[in-house]
């Protein structure tokens, strides 16, 4: 609980801006109608996308067989490594290039279209972890009742893996919710956009604050929306690790359909924007314009990345196993708290951040003469990659624990053991494999992570994100191909790694 | 997984965590025995003269970039301690709101004086102009002719509805531009310039460079940017059919913003700092820093590159950057009243 309220400090600053200046907003109420709408489409398309797109390919994968299924398996989780403002650039420069005016893709429209693309790997993660678990005996069961397979997927099997979806659409609409590159390219006018034109345009951080706490309680609500839905219900299975299921082999045209559709959707979004990001890096590198201080900020990125996968998988952990192993209300409260951050647009965690961490970095300076501690490092830096992606770690590690029946714990208590016990011997080995989801998701959005790194990284403390985005503000589009492809390839390879080692851990 | 590794586990990790983190620490911080420079410039092919400075001077430099807004916040929420000791911004205005917030320091140097004419610098020394950038019409030489469209605000004739091009209303660029139009102009008439080009429903884009594909690719005729970002352009393609209309030259001249650079009050080696202004805004490297972009040079005697340059010369509307300073908040209020996106 101690680590939830670290997180939730900073989170403290938001509402207090509603008291330090009540009238903020007034001066911006023209703004807040059009944010309102804008989140909304957001908010529904992307949902229904993602929630169809990957409860559908997980599906696709999970219960039928085709030539180049187990290939395909992986490929379909590789957008992940692709940054919503990567591919909006592919986009905007595709659309242009191609002539299609029809094909309008600055609009909200556009946008969800975007993330739903960028996002879907999300829900079909944990969709598909979540089949994988369910073994064959319901959906053969089902089946024995008379229920086509279909049916019996979508009437058996999906319901069951809700949590898993649920929790899968969550991710994607938080991300959505706090992305700010893609909209801010594509002129869609959310509340991040609206939050960044107050604060570096009107320098009015109490109204920013205060668009950003509206913000906090659109996460908020589609947080306890997730956890109502939830509600009581348990899924635990008690043939956690059982073999995967006999899957349905598909042949002729159906085989073939069901390889090139979502083949044609990977090299929509992965291989095409690789393609074109590779053809502007050697023109960059030809024309000598690659981006200052390019390996030392690739080094930046990967350090902080893997420290970041340390410290946020660490206190993911802790949370979880403190409400598993203390079901208080308070405990879920703290949860509940600490893993808001992720709706958070980060150049409001950010501020969130700065604005105590500042304070006390002074107050610790003049008592101590140390200078900027905190504020002056990478320390604020990792406070808000916490703040940020604690929920993200939380999610997968959590999901992986309620799948651990209860009844083992108190088996292995029963048996003798002690908590710590059966944290080593009985839980960790069986959530392994979340851990390593949650691990190679923290990392990946460390990678990619843009606004709050602007804002908190250390002078020299430059990354690759900093540098696509410093060369995309001023359209040098080629010297932004670059750092752009490592971080989609450095996002890949842990994708990759992802893969293999949950197939050969489930 | 046993007792007993779990714990030796948990002792690595938590070994390797505190190594870690003070490796990082270290690596990515700064240092005191270095200049840092926050600049707003986008630092690419910028690096030369600092390069040249550090060699000659035996100083090590650490660039830092954002746009000048996030630098500000930075410099006013390290206060004292900050670890800024020059500040570089692609705008006067913000130049402005940095003197005005007390984080620059004045500077006496004769050099600076002969370096930058009046006007160019701030009477009380705290900052000096780096280069001039001309924000102005552009046309497509295809499909819009020389004398179609001569004022700012004859963007807003009913004839380009459709046709116009305007980049976002984030952009620092237009910000400073309705600023100093306000200063100038006054609250209505700049808000009924505005209105009259949202009226055209203009396409909002994300940088100046889309504005100019977009009109070259014919998604527009006319539309608003910097000039460099043409010079740029053409430099790749000498043929690429857009041109600048230097604006409103039968009323004050064109808009022309000023990048500069200040030393922070903070610095803990202001000598240094100063050397390094002087150094920066000598004429040799005010060319660098203005031919490589395709910018104007402050100093006499800096020419343009040959992709502005055959465009002609043109008045220059004068540059007030505390008027547009002051009016900051104004504009990007003043811009989202009119739905400037």
């Amino acid at each position: 609980m101690a680590a939830a309220a670290l997180v939730a400090a900073p989170l403290l600053v938001l509402p207090a801006s509603f008291v330090a200046a009540p009238d903020a907003l007034s001066d911006f109420s023209g703004l807040l109608p059009d944010a309102a709408v804008a989140t909304a489409m957001l908010v529904l398309g992307v949902g229904i996308g993602t929630l169809v797109l990957g409860t559908g390919l997980a599906a696709l994968v999970s219960f039928f067989d085709f030539p180049g299924r187990s290939w395909l398996e992986w490929a379909l989780v590789l957008p992940l490594a692709m940054p919503g403002y990567v591919f909006t650039l592919f986009a905007l420069g595709a659309a242009d290039a191609l002539g299609a005016s029809w094909l309008d893709v600055r609009s909200p429209l556009g946008a969800v279209a975007v993330f739903t693309l960028v996002l879907y790997p999300y829900v079909y993660l944990l969709a598909r972890s979540a089949f994988l678990s369910q073994g064959p005996e319901l959906v053969e069961a089902a089946r024995g009742l008379g229920l086509s397979r279909t049916r019996a997927i979508v009437r058996v099997a999906v319901p069951l893996a809700r949590p898993a979806i649920l929790g899968g659409v969550a991710l994607a609409l938080m991300e959505s919710l706090a992305d700010f590159g893609t909209v801010n390219l594509l002129g869609v006018q959310t509340f991040t956009n609206a939050i960044y034109k107050v604060w570096f345009g009107a320098f009015d951080r109490d109204a920013a604050l205060q668009l950003g706490t509206l913000l906090v309680s659109i996460t908020l609500t589609l947080l306890a929306l997730e956890r109502l839905s939830r509600g009581r219900a348990r899924y635990a299975q008690d043939s956690a690790n059982a073999k995967a299921q006999a899957p349905l082999r598909l042949r002729g045209p159906l085989a073939a359909l069901a390889l090139a559709g979502p083949l044609a959707l990977v090299g929509l979004v992965v291989a095409a924007p690789l393609a074109q990001l590779a053809v502007w890096s050697v023109n960059s590198i030809a024309d000598g314009q690659l981006a200052p201080q390019f390996a030392t900020s690739a080094r930046n990125s990967l350090m902080l990345a893997g420290m970041s996968v340390v410290l946020v998988v660490g206190a993911a952990l802790v949370l979880a196993y403190g409400r598993r192993a203390s079901r208080s209300p308070a405990g879920n409260g703290a949860v509940r708290v600490a893993t808001i951050g992720y709706g958070l647009p980060g150049s409001v965690v950010a501020v969130a951040v700065i604005v105590p961490f500042g304070w006390l970095d002074h107050r610790l300076d003049d008592v101590a003469g140390v200078g900027l501690l905190l504020t002056g490092t990478v320390i604020g830096l990792f406070a808000a990659y916490t703040v940020r992606f604690l929920a993200l770690a939380y999610q997968s590690v959590d999901a992986g624990l309620e799948r651990v029946p209860r009844s083992l714990d108190e088996a292995a208590r029963g048996l003798g053991s002690d908590r710590l016990d059966v944290l080593a011997r009985v839980h960790l080995p069986m959530i392994s494999g979340a851990m390593l989801t949650a691990a190679l998701l923290v990392f990946t959005e460390v990678m990619k992570e843009l606004p709050a790194t602007l804002l908190l990284r250390p002078l020299g403390g430059d990354t690759l994100a900093v540098a696509v985005w410093q060369s995309t503000a001023e359209s040098l589009y080629e010297t932004a191909a670059l750092p752009a492809l490592l971080i989609v390839l450095v996002g890949l390879a842990p994708v990759a790694a992802l893969i293999r080692l949950s197939r050969r851990v489930a | 997984m046993s007792r007993r590794s779990l714990i030796v586990v948990a002792a690595v990790v938590a070994l390797a965590l505190v190594g870690g983190f003070v490796g990082v620490v270290v690596a990515t911080s700064g240092g005191g025995d270095q200049l840092n420079v926050f600049t707003a410039r986008s630092h690419y092919g910028d690096e030369k003269p600092f390069e040249a400075f550090a060699v000659e001077g035996g100083t090590d430099l650490t660039l830092f970039g954002g746009s000048a807004s996030e630098l500000y916040e930075r410099l006013v929420s390290e206060g004292e301690q900050t670890q800024g000791d020059l500040l570089i911004t692609v705008d006067g205005a913000n130049l402005w709101r940095a003197e005005e917030a007390g984080l620059l320091l004045p500077l006496d140097s004769a050099v600076l004086e002969r370096n930058v004419p009046e006007g160019l610098r701030d009477p009380g020394g705290e900052w000096y102009g780096l280069t001039l950038r001309a924000r102005t019409i552009m046309r497509s030489t295809e499909r819009v002719g020389e004398d179609d469209v001569t004022t700012y605000a004859g963007l807003g004739d009913p004839r380009w509805k459709g046709r116009l091009c305007l980049r976002s209303a984030t952009s620092e660029y237009n910000v400073s531009f309705v600023a100093d139009r306000i200063a100038k102009d006054g609250e209505s008439e700049t808000r009924r310039m505005l209105e009259r080009w949202l009226a055209n429903d203009p396409a909002i884009l994300g940088s100046d460079t889309d504005v100019l594909k977009a009109i070259a690719e014919g998604t527009c005729d006319v539309g608003f940017t910097n000039s460099y970002y043409l010079g740029r352009e053409l430099e790749e393609d000498p043929g690429f059919p857009v041109a600048p209309v230097w604006a409103d030259q039968d009323g004050r001249g064109t808009h022309v913003n000023l990048s500069g650079v200040a030393v922070v009050k903070a610095t803990d080696r202001p000598d240094e700092a100063r050397k390094l202004v002087e150094y920066l805004t000598a004429p040799a490297q005010q060319r660098i820093f203005a031919q490589n972009n395709h910018e104007l040079g402050v100093g006499p005697g800096i020419e343009s590159t040959p992709e502005i340059a055959r465009f002609g010369a043109f008045k220059r509307d004068p540059i007030d950057v505390s008027g547009a300073g002051g009016h900051l908040e104004d504009a990007v209020r003043m811009m989202n009243d009119v739905g400037w996106d």
